[in-house]
Formats: C-alpha cells, sequence, structure tokens
C-alpha cells in the first residue's frame, strides 16, 4: 500500500498511508475510535476505492481484480456487524463462507460440507455444527465466524476488532486459534482497538490514527515516547516479564 | 358446493398469505419499517392507474400501477431508511401525503364506477373479487415467491451479515433492491387484497407472531404463512356468519392470534 488516501464524503479518513508485509506474518492494526481502521480493512477487501494512491493485496489490485482476491481472502466482521436476530444455524453460516464464492446457485455439494465440518474442528466448535448460531456465547461465536472465514482456505485472513467484549477464557482460547494459525502460515491482518492480548502474537504492529503513525516489530513500537503522539496518557509497564501498554485509564 | 364469491374471497386470502413469507425475510433484514410507507404508495398507483384506465380503456389492469408505485416508493425508502428514523418519519407523512392528494384529487374526476374501484384499495372487499383481479395476484405473489426462493441463499446472507457478503462479492445493492423490490409486490398484493388500511396487519403480525413461536428460519415461513392464511380464512368466516366487513375481520382474527401467542408465551416465562 503506497500513499494511500481514502474520503468517506467529505471526511479525509486515511491519509498518506503506506507499509508493506513481505511474508506470512500476524499484523495488528491498533488506533483510537475513529482511526481508519475498518476502512483500512475495507481498502484491503476493494469495498472503498482511495483518491489517491496504491494498493496491491497478494500482488492484485482488489478494484479491478477484486473477485479474484476475494477468493483468496477471508474476512471476519466486528461484532454488531451481524444480525443476531436472524436464526441460522452454526452450518449455515460456515457454509456461507463458502458458498459466497460459489456462482449462482451456490448448491452445497458434499466437499463444501466437508470443508466447513473441518473448519469448525479446527476451532474445537465441531460439535455445534446443528446448534443455532445466536444461542452460542460471544467468544464461541466469534470462533464460528472465524470458521466461516477459514472454510474456503483463504491465504490471507483479515479480523475485524474479534477480541472485543470477550471475557478472559474466551479471549485465551481465540489467542489458542491464532497460534495455530500462525503456525500454519497463514498472513493475518487484526484490527483491534486495544493492544492487549494479541500484542504478544503480533509480529508486526501499525499504529494509526488516519496515517500511519508507526509500523514495526512490536519492541520497536510499543515505545512510550512514539505512544505518546496518539494516546497521551499512554504508560507501558513490566509485569511478569510480560509489557503492558495502559492507554489512559485503561489497559490494554 | 362453496358459493363462488366464497371460493374466491378463500384464493385471495391463499395468495395474500404467500406474503407474510417474504414479509418474514423483511422483518430478519430489520426493515419492516417500510411495509406502512409502501402501503400507502398503493393508494396512490391505484388512483393513477384506474384514472388511466378510465380514458385509455384498453390499457392494462391498474394493478400494475399499483406494483410500480410500491416498487418505487419501497426502494426509495430503503435507501431513505440509512439517514435514520428522522428521514423515515418523513418519509411515512410524504408516502401518506402524496398518495391522500392522488387519491382525492383524481377521485373527484372519475366516473362513479372508477370511484369504487379505486375506493376499494382504501379498504377492499374481498368478497368482490373478480376473476381478473384473482389472475393479477396470483401472478404477483408467483413472481414473488420465485424470485426469493431463486435467490433465497443471497437474501440469507443479506439479512445475516450484509458487510462479509459484500466483502466475499455479492452485489448487495442489487439483492437489497430486489428484496425490496419484491417486498412492495407482495405490500400490493396484500393492499388489494384486503385494502391498504388493513394491509399492515397482514404483513406485520404473522412475520411478527412466527418469530415467537419459532426458532427456525424454514419453520418460521411456514408458521407466518400459516397465521396469515387462519387469520384470513377466520376472518371470511366471522365475516359471512356475522355479516361485518371482511377486511376488518381479517385483521382482528390476525390480531386475536398475536395477542394469544405472545399472552401464552410470557406466561410460560
Amino acid at each position: 500500500m503506497k500513499d494511500v488516501s481514502v474520503k468517506l464524503g467529505e471526511r479525509i479518513v486515511l491519509d498518506d498511508v503506506s507499509f508493506e508485509v513481505e511474508k506470512p506474518l500476524l499484523i495488528m492494526v491498533v488506533g483510537p475510535n475513529g482511526a481508519g481502521k475498518t476502512t483500512l480493512m475495507k481498502l484491503l477487501l476493494g469495498m472503498v476505492k482511495p483518491f489517491k494512491g496504491s494498493v496491491k493485496v497478494l500482488g492484485l489490485n482488489p478494484f479491478i481484480e477484486s473477485l479474484k482476491l476475494r477468493m483468496l481472502v477471508g474476512y471476519v466482521p466486528q461484532k454488531d456487524r451481524v444480525s443476531y436476530e436472524v436464526p441460522l444455524k452454526v452450518s449455515e453460516v460456515v457454509l456461507m463462507g463458502i458458498l459466497l464464492r460459489k456462482r449462482f446457485p451456490r448448491a452445497v455439494s458434499r466437499e463444501d460440507v466437508e470443508s466447513a465440518k473441518k473448519a469448525l474442528e479446527y476451532l474445537g466448535m465441531r460439535d455445534y455444527w446443528d446448534s443455532q448460531f445466536n444461542e452460542l456465547s460471544g467468544g464461541q461465536q466469534r470462533r464460528v465466524l472465524i470458521a466461516r472465514a477459514l472454510a474456503s482456505n483463504p491465504t490471507i485472513l483479515l479480523l475485524d476488532e474479534v477480541f472485543a467484549g470477550l471475557d478472559a477464557e474466551s479471549q485465551e482460547k481465540l489467542l489458542d486459534v491464532f497460534r495455530m494459525l500462525k503456525k500454519n502460515g497463514r498472513t493475518i491482518v487484526l484490527v483491534e482497538h486495544e493492544f492487549d492480548p494479541v500484542m504478544e502474537l503480533a509480529d508486526r504492529v501499525l499504529v494509526l490514527n488516519r496515517t500511519v503513525c508507526v509500523y514495526g516489530e512490536p519492541s520497536n513500537v510499543l515505545n512510550e515516547d512514539v505512544l505518546k503522539t496518539i494516546y497521551p496518557c499512554v504508560k507501558t509497564v513490566e509485569k511478569e516479564g510480560r509489557r503492558m501498554v495502559i492507554l489512559g485509564d485503561r489497559h490494554a | 358446493m362453496l358459493d363462488p364469491f366464497i371460493l374466491k374471497a378463500i384464493l385471495g386470502v391463499v395468495f395474500a398469505s404467500f406474503s407474510s413469507v417474504i414479509s418474514t425475510l423483511i422483518l430478519l433484514r430489520g426493515v419492516l419499517y417500510i411495509t406502512p410507507e409502501v402501503s400507502h404508495a398503493a393508494l396512490g398507483g391505484a388512483a393513477i392507474g384506474v384514472l388511466i384506465q378510465t380514458f385509455l380503456p384498453w390499457f392494462v389492469d391498474p394493478f400494475l400501477f399499483v406494483i410500480l408505485f410500491c416498487i418505487a416508493t419501497s426502494v426509495f425508502v430503503s435507501r431513505m431508511g440509512k439517514g435514520g428514523p428522522q428521514a423515515l418519519g418523513v418519509m411515512l407523512s410524504v408516502s401518506l401525503a402524496v398518495s391522500v392528494m392522488l387519491y382525492a384529487v383524481i377521485r373527484s374526476y372519475l366516473p362513479i364506477d372508477k370511484r369504487l374501484a379505486v375506493d376499494g384499495y382504501l379498504v377492499s372487499d374481498l368478497l368482490l373479487i373478480s376473476n381478473s383481479d384473482l389472475l393479477s395476484l396470483a401472478i404477483a405473489s408467483t413472481l414473488a415467491i420465485v424470485v426469493m426462493t431463486l435467490f433465497y441463499r443471497e437474501f440469507l446472507y443479506i439479512c445475516f451479515d450484509l458487510e462479509t457478503a459484500e466483502a466475499l462479492g455479492l452485489r448487495v445493492g442489487l439483492y437489497d433492491s430486489l428484496l425490496f423490490a419484491i417486498s412492495a409486490i407482495t405490500v400490493a398484493v396484500v393492499a388489494k387484497t384486503v385494502g391498504v388500511l388493513l394491509s399492515v396487519t397482514l404483513l406485520i403480525i404473522p412475520a411478527a407472531t412466527s418469530r415467537f413461536l419459532t426458532h427456525s428460519i424454514g419453520r418460521m415461513f411456514i408458521t407466518s404463512f400459516l397465521i396469515a392464511l387462519i387469520s384470513g380464512l377466520g376472518g371470511i368466516a366471522l365475516s359471512f356468519y356475522l355479516n361485518v366487513p371482511t377486511s376488518g375481520a381479517i385483521a382482528l382474527a390476525s390480531i386475536v392470534l398475536f395477542a394469544s401467542v405472545y399472552l401464552v408465551k410470557n406466561r410460560r416465562i
């Protein structure tokens, strides 16, 4: 991504954003509210167009070769983007990730069912195949949505605030999932509002506030002087050999 | 042997009941609020359709104009809906004002028999439904159900997670507009069957009641269809035996069903 600027209406939401990812990594995108994190995600998917700059994902232009690109990308939206009023079964949710990539009439094949079950198995949710999605806990729902993204075996996984609102136990289970995904050598772009708990797994951290404030390895980024430019009240604390970032009155 | 008037009324109710299946999908899409706006538009469309037919007798069924008006309003309101509740409130007033104006002005230029045709859209009498009306209802209902069946998955994905559907390449704008269009057709069908004033009850209540009764999408569709059908048949029976207006009796029957389910469900809790 080079010198990319995006406008939503008259407002510039991303300004001169540039960064590059060369090999499979877990990249964490962090920034305050309204920093343009979700827009960055949509930019990578070709859902919003920049008025300046160029974007390439896996060597493809998301605005010209969007169909090709979407076959290679898995996407997990923020939790409030999903309607919990629609009473779908877990199986239907996971199959959605496969069927949306197929042509009309998107018929379900035996292979599709196998892939969906495999994805659920991978996330420890195989027993919930026939369960109602909206009756699961928040953490389980997040794992099902990740299974949906993984069901079509994507090269890149884009996740938007999947840790938001989860309790410590669910966060830990989700971290295990990311550890597994990292081992499998997938590129993961994870947008989060807070640094914790993903920070320990991240290979790169991109701090965004309409533009790239800092991008690099966590040890270089998690520097109070750097972070103070975005979060004036920030403090970094070492605890039990682990560095924590405290954003104002919130622990992250 | 059933009286032909009753038989036609029953067929009208069956076609109208299919509308509740699409209303259930609209409920899941979270946009059931568009129904009143769209039903108002049916009145304006009927007034224009009947006016044209008065001066151009070879003109096809005015019901076509009702459908076109409903589709235009549905797609327009769905776009305005993104402006929030205030925009929707304004749209409700606008659709009602435009339709009432069209109805009142055009009606004054129409001969008596044509006035009755337009009035039939305000509060319809199912027992007076004609063979050509039935044919129009059958075609419109079949079209809506066929489109819904063909694009069921696409509509469901839009209802569940529009953002991911778009991210994975689904043309969400196209399918969303198509969903609003078929919902508009069903509003036109119900407006023709029970009239604009009472159409909302047959469009909203069966869908809302089915939600109380089941958590499975397939069963929600079947339940809302059955509730609409039972309301319709019950309404016809009430109207026949108590000599009360059919549309009102159908609306009342659906309200009684909803209230009963609501009370039973809450008592269980």
